[in-house]
């Protein structure tokens, strides 16, 4: 068990503590130096083909957003996102329940504190629902992972063909993370209101370990073909109608993770390599994608695609690199998206799921249409009435670098696919291209321009906001928690006393779990916190998921040396 | 969209390149019908781009979408 706690995502959380204690001036050699080691360290770990291709794509990904990060001075931020990363890359080393659960539950912390370091009032409250929905889906893996624990198995192992409760409960905590549907709506939420760096991290982590176990614990799985297929056009398609610029890209990190969904769920060795090698080509431009969106944001002030339009001739970098990304993510020929796609696309074909197969090229065309022609038209080579002010003094030197790094990868990934098709598991060769992909993908996406064009005066996106999943915890499960409340403050006055006080005391720290974090380490209290209302109630709930579930995971802990112990 | 024409022209050149070399070079990978005849590419491009068009802008859209405020002000739509 030891192995799970020494290994190479040691060093990126290490690297984030030590920006906690560094003066600001030195506070960018961690940020570099950690990635930077944890990418040499990675090459040199002895670990399956599996754990290795998303080690390796993780940690070149953080390199890169430190680089995008170089200015930013917030230790808070810094810290957080060098040890969300480096618990990404823990979990993906872990062979035993222990390990993944340990690093599992860091990464949704950190990844909390991550979206809270925006520091603005939307994103405290987006924050409370990404966390009650994490640690939902935490408990959930806990759940199965203790009964893994009490039937004496404790190696991680694939649970395909298993059916007891083990298994659901696995399922469905990893599902969360994937971002499996009805389980989706957090990406959405979340994702849009962190801030410009990030963003990319949290684009490139939850939901690419989530595919990760899912890769792990059930390649194979029918059912899953279905859920994926549903997400890879369900998720075109609200990108459609979306105007937020960052929520486009969420929808989009749903619809390319149901690629893998499918890919994974297809189970043979095509399938799951492909959905290996997606998930890293993912991770490369939706990380490219994620730093332009960040870079006009903050150029530009404005987030909705309807308040944008002609800046290619304002920031030329930016649309270049976003130009290049966005024909990756929809699988343009020589570019990395197209060599990964044709691994998922011909496991559908070769496994005899023709629907699946037609699907797939479908949400391909969703995605042509939605980020392509949609956000390059209209944000950057379309012409426009409005004079959108640029600050060029953002767009800073490192940002630019990485940006241009993102999407020299994706360019080199394409060109040269055997660089990937080298690292996934089973190491096969995707033959990606052969005439009769190549001249498919044109066909298509040239059939789809056609279509676009046609209808290019109604593409605009209208301002407004598309409800997903979470309706049902903001607004249903609202009004039941204040029921609730009201129906146990009732029972405490009535019993008053000790157990009231105690109430009332594990209330204070557990209606904001932030302060019991900050109380823990002496850190000091964020400018902006003025957006802790006492009328956000999901508040509450998810201040006590974490206390109960820091409580069981303390407990399983110290049950684990026991038996370690014993034996 | 000003001068339409001449992507229009561009893409059904395209289109055509594409066709061709279909016909006389590419040995397709797998037996069902869309891998099969030359063109059936751009056929499903051009049929499920217009579904997706159809299902996001008149379906999903008119349902799923509200004001931007919806969440603050109670979930009440004026």
């Amino acid at each position: 068990m030891i192995t799970d706690f020494v290994q190479p995502g040691l060093i990126m959380i290490a690297a984030g503590l030590i920006t906690l204690i560094l003066p600001n001036n030195l506070k960018k050699i961690p940020v570099i130096v950690g990635p930077v080691l944890t990418i040499i360290a990675t090459l040199n770990y002895q670990a399956d083909k599996l754990s290795l291709i998303f080690a390796i794509i993780f940690s070149v990904i953080s390199l890169v957003a430190a680089i995008y990060n170089l200015h930013v001075r917030d230790s808070f931020e810094l810290c957080s996102e060098a040890v969300y990363a480096g618990s990404g890359i823990s979990v993906v080393f872990a062979t035993q329940w222990i390990g993944l659960l340990v690093f599992w539950e860091l990464m949704a912390v950190a990844s909390w504190l991550v979206l809270v370091s925006a520091r603005t009032p939307r994103a405290d409250k987006a924050g409370f629902r990404y966390l009650l929905v994490h640690m939902f889906g935490g408990n959930l893996l806990l759940a199965g992972i203790v009964m893994k624990l009490a039937a004496g198995s404790a190696e991680i192992t694939c649970l395909s063909g298993n059916c007891d409760a083990a298994y659901w409960l696995i399922l469905a905590g990893v599902a969360v993370n994937a971002a499996i549907p009805p389980l989706n709506a957090w990406i959405a939420d979340a994702y849009p209101e962190a801030t410009m760096g990030g963003t990319v991290y949290m684009g490139s982590f939850t939901t690419k370990v989530g595919v990760y176990c899912l890769i792990r614990l059930f390649a194979g799985t029918e059912l899953l073909i279905y859920f994926g297929v549903f997400m890879a056009v369900w998720g075109a398609c609200m990108a459609l109608i979306e105007n937020d610029l960052r929520r486009l890209f969420a929808y989009h990190i749903i619809s390319q993770v149901g690629y893998m969904v499918a890919s994974l769920a297809i189970g043979t060795p095509t399938g799951i390599d492909g959905a290996a090698a997606h998930a890293f080509n993912h991770i490369l431009y939706k990380g490219t994608l994620l730093m332009c969106a960040g870079t006009v944001i903050a150029a530009t002030g404005k987030r909705k695609i309807s308040e944008l339009g002609g800046l290619a001739k304002k920031m030329p970098v930016t649309a270049g690199c976003f130009l290049i990304a966005s024909m990756a993510i929809a699988g343009f020929p020589f570019l990395n998206g197209f060599v990964s796609k044709a691994l998922i696309v011909g496991a559908a074909a070769q496994s005899g799921y023709y629907w699946a197969e037609m699907a797939l090229m479908a949400a391909s065309v969703g995605t042509l249409m939605s980020v392509t022609l949609k956000v390059n038209y209209f944000v950057f080579f379309g012409k426009t009435d409005l004079d959108v002010k640029v600050d060029a003094s953002t767009v800073t030197l490192n940002k630019k670098a990485a940006m241009i790094i993102g999407a020299a990868a994706c360019i080199i990934t394409g060109v040269f696919p055997n660089i990937v098709y080298s690292l996934t598991p089973a190491g096969i060769d995707g033959h990606a291209f052969t005439l009769d992909h190549i001249t498919q993908y044109i066909g298509l996406f040239a059939g789809a321009s056609v279509a676009f064009l046609m209808y290019i005066e109604h593409m605009s996106p209208r301002d407004k906001l598309t409800l997903d999943t979470d309706w049902f915890y903001r607004k249903p499960l609202k009004y039941g928690v204040i029921w609730i409340s009201a129906l146990c403050d009732n029972v405490r006055c009535k019993i008053g006393g000790g157990l009231g006080r105690f109430f009332n005391t594990a209330n204070k720290y557990l209606h904001d779990p932030g302060s019991l974090m900050r109380l823990c380490f002496g850190l000091k209290e964020p400018q902006k916190r003025d957006c802790i209302e006492d009328d956000d109630v999901l508040q509450k709930p998810a201040g006590w998921l974490v206390a109960i579930n820091f409580g069981i995971f303390l407990v399983l802990v110290i049950f684990a040396f026991i038996t370690l112990e014993a034996y | 969209m000003q001068g339409k024409r001449k992507y229009y022209t561009a893409l059904l050149l395209l289109i055509a390149l594409t066709v061709i070399v279909e016909v006389l070079f590419v040995e397709p990978h797998y037996g069902m019908v869309w891998n099969i005849v030359p063109g059936a590419d751009v056929i499903l491009g051009f049929a499920s781009a217009w579904i997706l068009i159809i299902l996001s802008k008149k379906i999903i859209s008119p349902v799923f979408q509200r004001k931007n405020d919806y969440y603050e002000n109670g979930g009440k739509e004026e």
